[in-house]
């Protein structure tokens, strides 16, 4: 299942090769594409937990006022601060652990991005043991034997081997934009915790790719690249998509208000608010 | 009494903080670990196999480093490079051992008195840019102690180089072939490919044949290394040496194809599509060319047209050139076997080694020397074989025997 899943990718990858030219910049360009593509069939995974966790900022900041004066009561005792902020979240429907929470739809998307992350290092076979694996890959699709091997030079560096110095740092950098567009909808929490974790992750994190990116073939770095950008366009229309609904929903009222009064009128019950949305 | 300065209620918060504060990097680096760990394992493929030579009455084996055993017991006689320092690396493979040299992948060539060796390192790149030259040739005695170095090389050399007079042709994956002078000990020429050379050249009557992973054969002057012919008809890479007979040299693509080329004009005689990619330099006996492919079928096709004698198949990637003795075939695969086929009709025979080997594949070529039938295994494990018995003579593991 797993070795399938990367030879598909490898297949697409040289598939996408062949078709934008087989030229030197060819291999580069499909891993910028498949990466693109990557990062789009994976949204539906992120999407729904980041919802979940903009929504419970949301409620978290509304009680932050309550919060502070428990803080403020209990100050000397933090059991009992615990107890009684586990009971303010249970009553406003609020999950502590949202943030940690919002990290299993990565962990599930892992498998598809490792999976592709290892085909670009496989499809750039650079060693007879690679080559072997890479040759019982195309097996499936005979013709791709002719393209291999894969040119490996591109720009200033070889795909096939690491870039000490300039992807790495671009590598970090675009990795810390990322996750600075990432970490306001936590600064503003009333959990230190996750501003903390959050915090901490600004650092490890591109620090982590930097050093990854000067260890491992410079394809990959490609991908990280693309793979942040994309990140962060996908970040700010995500953000702007859930901002919009929440105002939506701050501005709409509970039913229509011509239809309310009627009710009052008539005597009646309002009529329900999916009834109302389905006619708007 | 001041509440706060009762030592259990004022260390409270302070706990509390330091806990926090342990949390704060737990998560990142919890991540950072998992992530690291499989950057560093989970993409690792073994770079490469093996590889044995048999020279007189020793045998010598290439496996990251390289041993002289005795080929009557199997007994390690001395290994090189001599000492080893062991130190782990996450992301260069899990606990790969530092080496002073090398890592050696292919086999040698041996003279009367030394033994020269292709080193699969290369240069190694910092951050501050080149640094040490672990590629070239090395020569050493046959007491294993380096006698001089050639350093020309930048990359990796993956099959054994080739010795013909007072010159070893070395292939390197820096996409040259270097032909150095052993009593200059420099190179006296440098021919240079589009793509690595993973095979070994072929020196027959003053010119070299070198295929490349380019795509093409080349046909160059051994002498001044000016190219003659080029054969650029491959569809794909060439990863092995052409066998030569007649006149013809005979050479397996890794697309799937079989070519006979005239050795004086480069021009195709015939061409043979086969089921798998050909990695192997074929083998002739009797007018009759045999080889396995990556797909796991065996052929013997005429060498005359290309012909099918007979086809098999097996299960598991044949990588090797197979050992013919007293008209039976042996064939490692993948799947850990040895095969063993009747030349003649091509029936499956009992295997000398008896067992299919567990959690390991037969990639390295077998080699009879007269003998015995030496085969080995990507574990590293080697096995002299008793072929008129069928029965297993020794076995032994150097690189197990030199880690304990």
């Amino acid at each position: 299942m797993w070795e399938s899943l990367i030879q598909g990718f490898v297949l697409a990858l040289i598939w996408l090769y062949r078709v934008l030219g087989s030229s030197e910049w060819s291999f580069a360009l499909s891993i910028t594409v498949m990466t693109i593509a990557v990062r789009l069939v994976t949204i539906p995974f992120t999407l729904p937990s980041q919802r979940a966790m903009k929504k419970n900022a949301a409620k978290m900041e509304a009680i932050r006022p309550e919060l502070d004066k428990l803080k403020k009561k209990y100050r000397q005792d933090p059991q009992k601060l615990q107890q009684a902020q586990l009971q303010l979240y249970q009553e406003h429907g609020i999950n502590p652990l949202s943030s940690m929470t919002g990290c299993l739809p990565m962990f599930i998307q892992l498998p598809i991005i490792w999976a592709f992350y290892q085909s670009i290092s496989r499809a750039l076979a650079n060693q007879p043991g690679q080559m072997l694996v890479l040759s019982k890959y195309l097996s499936a699709v005979p013709e791709f034997m002719s393209l291999v091997p894969l040119p490996s030079k591109f720009l200033w560096f070889d795909m096939g081997r690491p870039d000490k110095i300039v992807l790495p740092l671009l590598v970090a950098g675009s990795t810390w934009i990322q996750q600075k567009l990432t970490v306001p909808s936590t600064q503003g929490s009333t959990d230190p915790q996750a501003a903390q974790m959050s915090q901490s992750m600004m650092i490890t994190m591109p620090l982590m790719f930097g050093f990854f990116a000067m260890q491992m073939p410079a394809g990959l770095s490609i991908y990280f690249i693309v793979s942040n950008v994309v990140g962060l366009g996908i970040q700010w229309a995500t953000n702007r998509w859930l901002n919009g609904e929440e105002q939506t929903q701050e501005t709409r009222p509970k039913v229509a208000p011509r239809r309310v009064e009627k009710a009052t009128q008539t005597g009646k019950k309002a009529p329900r608010k999916r009834g109302y949305k389905r006619r708007k | 009494m001041n509440k706060s300065a009762m030592p259990g209620v004022a260390r409270r918060p302070q706990a509390s903080k330091h806990r926090s504060r342990r949390r704060k990097w737990l998560i990142p680096l919890t991540l950072a670990l998992f992530a690291t760990l499989l950057a560093g394992c989970g993409a690792q493929v073994p770079p490469y196999w093996p590889d044995l030579s048999v020279d007189g009455d020793t045998v010598y084996v290439t496996n990251g480093r390289f041993f002289a055993l005795k080929a009557d017991t199997g007994d390690a006689m001395w290994a090189y490079p001599a000492v080893e320092q062991q130190s782990g690396g996450l992301l260069s493979g899990c606990s790969a051992p530092k080496i002073t040299d090398g890592p050696f992948i292919a086999a040698p060539v041996v003279q009367d008195e030394l033994i020269f060796l292709g080193s699969g390192g290369e240069i190694q790149r910092s951050l501050w840019g080149k640094g040490e030259n672990m590629a070239g040739l090395r020569a050493l005695n046959k007491l294993g102690t380096l006698q001089w170095r050639f350093e020309g090389a930048t990359g990796s050399t993956i099959a054994a180089p080739a010795l013909a007079g007072t010159t070893v042709y070395l292939p390197s994956s820096d996409h040259n072939v270097y032909a150095v002078d052993l009593e200059t000990r420099q190179a006296r020429w440098v021919f240079q490919t589009g793509n690595w050379v993973w095979a070994t050249p072929l020196i027959l009557e003053g010119t070299a044949y070198i295929a490349s992973m380019d795509h093409v054969l080349y046909a160059v002057d051994d002498q001044t290394g000016s190219a003659r012919w080029q054969f650029d008809r491959s569809s794909s890479a060439l990863p092995a040496a052409p066998a030569f007979d007649g006149g013809v040299l005979y050479l397996g693509a890794l697309g799937g194809t079989m070519y006979a080329i005239e050795a004086q004009s480069g021009e195709l005689a015939w061409e043979q599509k086969v089921d798998g990619g050909v990695w192997a330099t074929p083998i002739i006996v009797n007018g009759v060319l045999y080889f396995g492919t990556l797909k796991g079928a065996i052929y013997a096709l005429r060498t005359t047209d290309g012909t099918q004698v007979w086809t098999k198949n097996v299960e598991g990637e044949v990588r090797g050139t197979p050992a013919y003795v007293n008209g039976t075939l042996y064939f490692g695969c993948e799947n850990g076997r040895l095969y063993a086929f009747d030349a003649q009709n091509g029936d499956e025979l009992m295997s000398p080694l008896g067992m299919q080997l567990e959690k390991a594949s037969i990639y390295t070529s077998p080699v009879f020397d007269g003998t015995y039938l030496y085969v080995m295994s990507t574990s590293g494990e080697v096995f002299a074989l008793d072929v008129e018995r069928n029965a297993i003579v020794w076995q032994n593991n150097p690189l197990a025997d030199q880690e304990e």
